[in-house]
Protein backbone atom coordinates (compact mmCIF):
# COMPACT_ATOMS: atom_id res chain seq x y z
CA UNK A 1 0.00 0.00 0.00
CA UNK A 2 1.13 3.38 -0.57
CA UNK A 3 2.59 5.29 2.41
CA UNK A 4 0.76 8.60 2.78
CA UNK A 5 2.39 11.63 1.10
CA UNK A 6 3.39 13.96 3.71
CA UNK A 7 0.81 16.67 3.38
CA UNK A 8 -1.97 14.19 3.10
CA UNK A 9 -4.66 14.80 6.21
CA UNK A 10 -5.90 11.78 7.87
CA UNK A 11 -9.65 11.76 8.35
CA UNK A 12 -9.14 9.51 11.39
CA UNK A 13 -5.48 11.07 12.49
CA UNK A 14 -4.80 10.21 15.65
CA UNK A 15 -2.60 13.56 16.19
CA UNK A 16 -3.78 15.06 19.87
CA UNK A 17 -1.08 17.84 19.61
CA UNK A 18 1.44 19.41 17.04
CA UNK A 19 4.15 21.40 18.66
CA UNK A 20 7.12 23.48 17.08
CA UNK A 21 9.61 25.19 18.95
CA UNK A 22 12.70 27.62 18.35
CA UNK A 23 15.31 28.14 20.63
CA UNK A 24 17.54 30.54 20.38
CA UNK A 25 20.08 32.23 22.90
CA UNK A 26 18.77 33.97 25.65
CA UNK A 27 17.68 37.20 24.72
CA UNK A 28 16.78 39.88 27.63
CA UNK A 29 14.07 41.76 25.50
CA UNK A 30 12.29 39.16 25.08
CA UNK A 31 11.68 38.96 28.91
CA UNK A 32 11.24 42.15 29.47
CA UNK A 33 9.65 43.59 26.64
CA UNK A 34 6.74 40.97 26.26
CA UNK A 35 3.97 43.04 25.62
CA UNK A 36 5.62 44.18 22.38
CA UNK A 37 5.60 40.62 20.91
CA UNK A 38 1.57 40.24 21.90
CA UNK A 39 0.55 44.29 20.96
CA UNK A 40 1.33 43.09 17.79
CA UNK A 41 -0.35 39.59 17.44
CA UNK A 42 -3.26 39.90 20.36
CA UNK A 43 -5.86 40.19 18.17
CA UNK A 44 -5.45 36.88 17.33
CA UNK A 45 -3.76 35.88 19.92
CA UNK A 46 -5.94 37.36 22.68
CA UNK A 47 -5.76 35.08 26.18
CA UNK A 48 -2.87 35.15 28.03
CA UNK A 49 -2.05 31.76 30.07
CA UNK A 50 0.89 33.14 32.43
CA UNK A 51 3.19 30.17 34.36
CA UNK A 52 2.90 29.39 37.66
CA UNK A 53 5.97 28.90 40.25
CA UNK A 54 7.69 25.61 39.81
CA UNK A 55 9.93 24.64 42.42
CA UNK A 56 13.48 24.49 40.66
CA UNK A 57 12.40 26.25 37.60
CA UNK A 58 13.89 29.31 36.70
CA UNK A 59 10.75 31.47 35.46
CA UNK A 60 12.26 33.43 32.60
CA UNK A 61 12.63 29.76 31.15
CA UNK A 62 9.17 29.35 31.69
CA UNK A 63 6.63 30.03 28.69
CA UNK A 64 3.89 32.13 28.67
CA UNK A 65 1.36 31.00 26.46
CA UNK A 66 -0.62 33.06 24.00
CA UNK A 67 -3.96 31.54 22.79
CA UNK A 68 -6.54 32.13 20.30
CA UNK A 69 -9.91 32.98 20.87
CA UNK A 70 -10.93 29.24 19.90
CA UNK A 71 -8.35 27.61 22.03
CA UNK A 72 -6.78 25.68 19.50
CA UNK A 73 -3.34 27.54 18.42
CA UNK A 74 -0.88 28.77 21.40
CA UNK A 75 1.71 30.71 20.71
CA UNK A 76 4.83 30.46 24.19
CA UNK A 77 7.58 32.71 24.84
CA UNK A 78 9.94 32.84 27.11
CA UNK A 79 13.63 34.02 28.02
CA UNK A 80 15.32 31.63 25.17
CA UNK A 81 12.10 30.44 22.97
CA UNK A 82 9.68 30.55 20.81
CA UNK A 83 6.86 27.95 19.85
CA UNK A 84 4.02 27.26 18.27
CA UNK A 85 1.17 24.65 18.84
CA UNK A 86 -2.22 23.01 17.35
CA UNK A 87 -4.61 20.91 18.93
CA UNK A 88 -7.50 18.68 16.63
CA UNK A 89 -8.46 18.92 14.39
CA UNK A 90 -5.04 20.16 12.98
CA UNK A 91 -5.24 22.59 10.10
CA UNK A 92 -2.70 21.02 8.02
CA UNK A 93 1.24 21.13 7.79
CA UNK A 94 0.57 24.10 5.32
CA UNK A 95 -1.99 26.48 7.23
CA UNK A 96 0.46 25.51 10.76
CA UNK A 97 4.17 26.35 9.05
CA UNK A 98 2.70 29.23 7.24
CA UNK A 99 1.48 30.89 10.63
CA UNK A 100 4.54 29.91 12.63
CA UNK A 101 6.80 31.79 9.87
CA UNK A 102 4.64 34.81 10.02
CA UNK A 103 4.87 34.96 13.94
CA UNK A 104 8.40 34.42 13.70
CA UNK A 105 8.82 37.21 11.39
CA UNK A 106 7.27 39.06 13.76
CA UNK A 107 9.20 38.16 16.97
CA UNK A 108 12.28 38.90 15.31
CA UNK A 109 11.08 42.17 13.70
CA UNK A 110 10.51 42.90 17.55
CA UNK A 111 13.63 41.80 18.86
CA UNK A 112 16.19 42.56 16.72
CA UNK A 113 18.88 41.37 18.41
CA UNK A 114 17.96 37.93 17.71
CA UNK A 115 19.50 36.23 14.99
CA UNK A 116 21.03 32.93 16.08
CA UNK A 117 18.60 29.97 16.73
CA UNK A 118 20.11 27.07 18.78
CA UNK A 119 17.75 24.47 18.00
CA UNK A 120 14.28 23.32 16.28
CA UNK A 121 12.01 20.97 16.85
CA UNK A 122 9.18 19.86 15.17
CA UNK A 123 6.61 17.63 17.46
CA UNK A 124 3.98 15.18 17.03
CA UNK A 125 2.35 13.53 19.30
CA UNK A 126 -0.09 10.73 18.46
CA UNK A 127 -2.64 8.85 20.85
CA UNK A 128 -3.57 5.63 19.29
CA UNK A 129 -7.13 4.41 20.66
CA UNK A 130 -6.62 0.48 21.68
CA UNK A 131 -9.22 -2.54 22.98
CA UNK A 132 -6.97 -5.27 24.36
CA UNK A 133 -9.41 -7.50 26.35
CA UNK A 134 -7.48 -9.94 28.53
CA UNK A 135 -4.98 -9.97 26.05
CA UNK A 136 -1.37 -8.17 25.79
CA UNK A 137 -1.20 -4.36 23.89
CA UNK A 138 -2.06 -5.38 20.63
CA UNK A 139 0.88 -3.08 18.93
CA UNK A 140 1.60 -5.35 16.11
CA UNK A 141 -2.02 -3.74 14.47
CA UNK A 142 -0.71 -0.43 14.81
CA UNK A 143 3.41 -0.37 14.30
CA UNK A 144 5.94 -2.15 12.97
CA UNK A 145 7.76 -1.90 16.18
CA UNK A 146 9.56 -4.96 17.27
CA UNK A 147 11.38 -5.29 20.47
CA UNK A 148 13.56 -8.32 20.80
CA UNK A 149 13.02 -9.46 24.09
CA UNK A 150 13.19 -13.52 25.38
CA UNK A 151 10.41 -15.58 25.17
CA UNK A 152 7.67 -12.61 23.16
CA UNK A 153 7.65 -10.67 26.51
CA UNK A 154 7.40 -7.72 24.53
CA UNK A 155 4.83 -9.32 22.24
CA UNK A 156 2.84 -10.34 25.35
CA UNK A 157 3.52 -6.92 27.36
CA UNK A 158 0.21 -5.49 28.88
CA UNK A 159 2.06 -1.91 29.16
CA UNK A 160 5.16 -0.46 28.76
CA UNK A 161 6.91 3.17 28.71
CA UNK A 162 10.02 3.43 26.24
CA UNK A 163 12.41 6.47 24.71
CA UNK A 164 14.50 6.33 22.10
CA UNK A 165 16.57 9.35 21.81
CA UNK A 166 18.32 8.88 18.44
CA UNK A 167 21.08 10.45 16.60
CA UNK A 168 20.87 12.34 13.21
CA UNK A 169 22.97 14.06 10.99
CA UNK A 170 21.83 17.32 12.01
CA UNK A 171 20.42 16.51 15.43
CA UNK A 172 18.34 14.26 17.89
CA UNK A 173 15.03 12.36 16.94
CA UNK A 174 13.02 11.45 20.75
CA UNK A 175 10.80 8.85 19.98
CA UNK A 176 8.55 7.73 22.92
CA UNK A 177 6.24 4.92 23.26
CA UNK A 178 4.00 4.27 25.73
CA UNK A 179 0.59 2.67 26.94
CA UNK A 180 -1.55 5.14 28.46
CA UNK A 181 -4.99 5.38 30.03
CA UNK A 182 -7.41 7.59 31.19
CA UNK A 183 -7.23 6.25 34.24
CA UNK A 184 -4.41 4.63 36.37
CA UNK A 185 -4.77 1.46 38.50
CA UNK A 186 -2.69 0.96 41.41
CA UNK A 187 -1.86 -2.03 43.51
CA UNK A 188 0.53 -2.12 46.17
CA UNK A 189 3.20 -2.82 44.09
CA UNK A 190 2.37 -1.46 40.88
CA UNK A 191 0.68 1.20 39.23
CA UNK A 192 -0.59 0.64 35.19
CA UNK A 193 -2.49 2.72 33.01
CA UNK A 194 -6.28 1.69 32.57
CA UNK A 195 -9.56 2.90 31.05
CA UNK A 196 -9.48 3.88 27.20
CA UNK A 197 -6.18 2.36 26.93
CA UNK A 198 -4.05 3.85 23.64
CA UNK A 199 -0.93 4.07 22.41
CA UNK A 200 1.15 6.95 22.74
CA UNK A 201 3.60 7.68 19.95
CA UNK A 202 5.08 10.85 20.51
CA UNK A 203 7.90 11.96 17.53
CA UNK A 204 9.81 14.87 18.41
CA UNK A 205 12.57 15.73 15.27
CA UNK A 206 15.14 18.15 16.62
CA UNK A 207 17.72 20.23 14.31
CA UNK A 208 20.57 21.42 16.11
CA UNK A 209 23.63 22.67 14.15
CA UNK A 210 26.09 25.59 15.13
CA UNK A 211 24.82 27.53 12.06
CA UNK A 212 21.03 28.28 12.63
CA UNK A 213 19.88 31.35 11.37
CA UNK A 214 16.51 33.07 12.06
CA UNK A 215 16.45 33.95 8.53
CA UNK A 216 16.35 30.42 7.13
CA UNK A 217 13.79 28.96 9.61
CA UNK A 218 11.25 27.96 7.05
CA UNK A 219 13.60 25.64 5.31
CA UNK A 220 14.50 23.95 8.38
CA UNK A 221 10.84 23.64 9.37
CA UNK A 222 9.98 22.16 6.54
CA UNK A 223 12.88 19.59 6.89
CA UNK A 224 12.24 18.89 10.55
CA UNK A 225 8.75 18.32 10.05
CA UNK A 226 9.11 15.97 6.98
CA UNK A 227 11.66 13.80 8.50
CA UNK A 228 9.03 13.39 11.87
CA UNK A 229 6.27 12.76 9.56
CA UNK A 230 8.30 10.48 7.41
CA UNK A 231 9.45 8.84 10.54
CA UNK A 232 5.28 8.16 11.61
CA UNK A 233 4.53 6.44 8.18
CA UNK A 234 7.01 4.13 8.28
CA UNK A 235 6.35 3.57 11.44
CA UNK A 236 2.44 2.50 11.11
CA UNK A 237 1.16 -0.57 9.55
CA UNK A 238 -0.92 -0.56 6.06
CA UNK A 239 -3.79 -1.86 8.04
CA UNK A 240 -3.80 1.29 10.27
CA UNK A 241 -3.06 3.45 7.37
CA UNK A 242 -6.37 2.21 5.75
CA UNK A 243 -8.40 3.14 9.25
CA UNK A 244 -6.62 6.29 9.26
CA UNK A 245 -7.66 7.34 5.47
CA UNK A 246 -11.58 6.38 6.38
CA UNK A 247 -11.08 2.84 4.75
CA UNK A 248 -13.30 1.17 7.07
CA UNK A 249 -15.70 -1.34 7.29
CA UNK B 1 -11.48 11.85 13.94
CA UNK B 2 -11.23 11.04 17.38
CA UNK B 3 -12.10 13.65 18.45
CA UNK B 4 -9.53 14.03 20.98
CA UNK B 5 -9.17 17.03 23.35
CA UNK B 6 -7.12 18.55 26.15
CA UNK B 7 -8.74 19.58 29.39
CA UNK B 8 -7.91 23.05 29.08
CA UNK B 9 -7.32 25.23 31.60
CA UNK B 10 -9.01 28.25 32.46
CA UNK B 11 -8.21 31.35 31.03
CA UNK B 12 -5.50 32.59 33.32
CA UNK B 13 -4.88 29.69 35.10
CA UNK B 14 -1.45 29.02 35.57
CA UNK B 15 0.08 27.50 32.40
CA UNK B 16 1.37 23.62 31.92
CA UNK B 17 4.91 24.05 30.58
CA UNK B 18 6.40 22.16 28.59
CA UNK B 19 10.15 22.16 27.79
CA UNK B 20 10.97 19.93 24.22
CA UNK B 21 14.04 19.27 24.97
CA UNK B 22 13.71 17.36 27.93
CA UNK B 23 10.21 15.08 26.65
CA UNK B 24 9.70 13.21 30.35
CA UNK B 25 9.83 16.90 32.38
CA UNK B 26 7.28 18.43 29.66
CA UNK B 27 4.63 16.41 29.78
CA UNK B 28 3.53 14.20 33.18
CA UNK B 29 1.69 10.93 32.23
CA UNK B 30 -1.11 12.63 34.02
CA UNK B 31 -1.89 15.45 31.36
CA UNK B 32 -1.50 12.34 28.92
CA UNK B 33 -3.94 10.22 30.76
CA UNK B 34 -6.10 13.19 31.18
CA UNK B 35 -6.77 12.82 27.23
CA UNK B 36 -10.86 13.16 27.04
CA UNK B 37 -12.31 11.33 24.46
CA UNK B 38 -16.21 12.21 23.11
CA UNK B 39 -16.44 9.96 21.08
CA UNK B 40 -13.48 6.68 21.24
CA UNK B 41 -12.95 4.35 17.85
CA UNK B 42 -11.10 1.85 17.42
CA UNK B 43 -9.71 -0.63 14.28
CA UNK B 44 -10.30 -4.03 14.86
CA UNK B 45 -9.12 -6.14 12.21
CA UNK B 46 -9.67 -10.08 13.85
CA UNK B 47 -12.36 -11.48 15.38
CA UNK B 48 -12.27 -14.40 16.96
CA UNK B 49 -14.76 -16.84 19.35
CA UNK B 50 -13.54 -20.22 20.66
CA UNK B 51 -14.66 -22.00 17.57
CA UNK B 52 -13.83 -19.65 14.46
CA UNK B 53 -11.16 -16.77 13.54
CA UNK B 54 -12.29 -14.24 11.14
CA UNK B 55 -10.10 -11.75 9.42
CA UNK B 56 -11.14 -8.48 7.83
CA UNK B 57 -10.02 -6.95 4.72
CA UNK B 58 -10.07 -3.54 6.04
CA UNK B 59 -10.35 -2.27 9.52
CA UNK B 60 -13.73 -2.77 10.88
CA UNK B 61 -14.29 0.76 12.86
CA UNK B 62 -15.83 0.25 16.19
CA UNK B 63 -17.09 3.00 18.60
CA UNK B 64 -16.91 2.61 22.40
CA UNK B 65 -19.01 4.49 24.52
CA UNK B 66 -19.78 4.44 28.69
CA UNK B 67 -23.65 4.79 29.97
CA UNK B 68 -25.36 4.00 33.06
CA UNK B 69 -21.97 1.88 34.37
CA UNK B 70 -22.76 -0.59 30.68
CA UNK B 71 -20.44 0.00 27.67
CA UNK B 72 -21.36 -0.43 24.33
CA UNK B 73 -19.04 -1.17 21.20
CA UNK B 74 -20.80 -0.94 18.03
CA UNK B 75 -20.33 -0.63 14.13
CA UNK B 76 -23.10 0.63 12.16
CA UNK B 77 -21.79 -0.74 9.19
CA UNK B 78 -21.77 -4.35 10.31
CA UNK B 79 -25.40 -3.32 12.38
CA UNK B 80 -23.71 -4.75 15.44
CA UNK B 81 -24.31 -3.33 18.89
CA UNK B 82 -22.72 -5.02 21.31
CA UNK B 83 -22.20 -4.19 25.43
CA UNK B 84 -20.96 -5.02 28.58
CA UNK B 85 -20.08 -4.25 32.22
CA UNK B 86 -16.88 -3.10 31.07
CA UNK B 87 -14.90 -2.69 27.87
CA UNK B 88 -13.67 -6.20 27.26
CA UNK B 89 -16.91 -7.58 27.76
CA UNK B 90 -18.37 -5.23 25.40
CA UNK B 91 -15.40 -6.00 22.99
CA UNK B 92 -16.00 -9.68 23.35
CA UNK B 93 -19.43 -9.72 22.65
CA UNK B 94 -18.53 -7.61 20.04
CA UNK B 95 -16.89 -10.53 18.61
CA UNK B 96 -19.71 -13.04 19.45
CA UNK B 97 -21.89 -11.31 17.45
CA UNK B 98 -19.44 -10.57 14.56
CA UNK B 99 -19.10 -14.23 14.38
CA UNK B 100 -22.97 -15.24 14.51
CA UNK B 101 -23.80 -12.87 11.89
CA UNK B 102 -20.60 -14.38 9.94
CA UNK B 103 -22.01 -17.90 10.24
CA UNK B 104 -25.51 -17.10 9.96
CA UNK B 105 -24.73 -15.08 6.69
CA UNK B 106 -22.72 -18.25 5.50
CA UNK B 107 -25.63 -20.25 5.76
CA UNK B 108 -27.92 -18.23 3.61
CA UNK B 109 -27.92 -18.61 -0.10
CA UNK B 110 -28.09 -15.56 -2.32
CA UNK B 111 -31.99 -15.84 -3.22
CA UNK B 112 -33.39 -16.15 0.66
CA UNK B 113 -31.84 -12.82 1.34
CA UNK B 114 -33.48 -9.67 -0.19
CA UNK B 115 -32.53 -5.82 0.83
CA UNK B 116 -30.42 -4.61 3.48
CA UNK B 117 -30.28 -8.52 4.96
CA UNK B 118 -28.30 -9.18 0.99
CA UNK B 119 -25.96 -6.21 1.44
CA UNK B 120 -25.06 -7.33 4.88
CA UNK B 121 -24.59 -11.07 3.40
CA UNK B 122 -22.25 -9.59 0.85
CA UNK B 123 -20.29 -7.52 3.08
CA UNK B 124 -19.78 -10.20 5.37
CA UNK B 125 -18.80 -12.74 2.72
CA UNK B 126 -16.76 -10.47 0.70
CA UNK B 127 -15.69 -8.84 3.20
CA UNK B 128 -14.40 -11.62 5.72
CA UNK B 129 -12.20 -14.67 5.76
CA UNK B 130 -11.90 -17.47 7.91
CA UNK B 131 -8.27 -17.23 9.20
CA UNK B 132 -6.28 -20.63 10.57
Amino acid sequence: MAVGNDAEIYPNSPLVDVICEVKFPGEMQVECDRHTFWNQIRDTYPTILVPKVTNGQAIALQHYRLRSADKKRTVSIALNSLAFSETPPYSGHTSFLEEFVRLAKIFQDCYPGLNKVNRIGWRYINVIPFSKGAGPVPVSDFLKVSVALPTNLFESAQTFDARFESKTDEGTVITRLAIIGKNVSQTDDDIRPAGDLAILLDIDYVIEKEDLKFRHLESHLQRARKNGREIFEELITDNYRKYLRGDTL
Amino acid sequence: MNAVVRRYSDDFEAARVWDVRRMWGREQNADLINLQYSERAIPVLVFSSDELRIVADAPVKVTLHTEDGMTFANCDRLHVYASGESESEAISDLHSQVIYFYKHYSQLSADEVIGQAADLRNTYLSRFQVSP
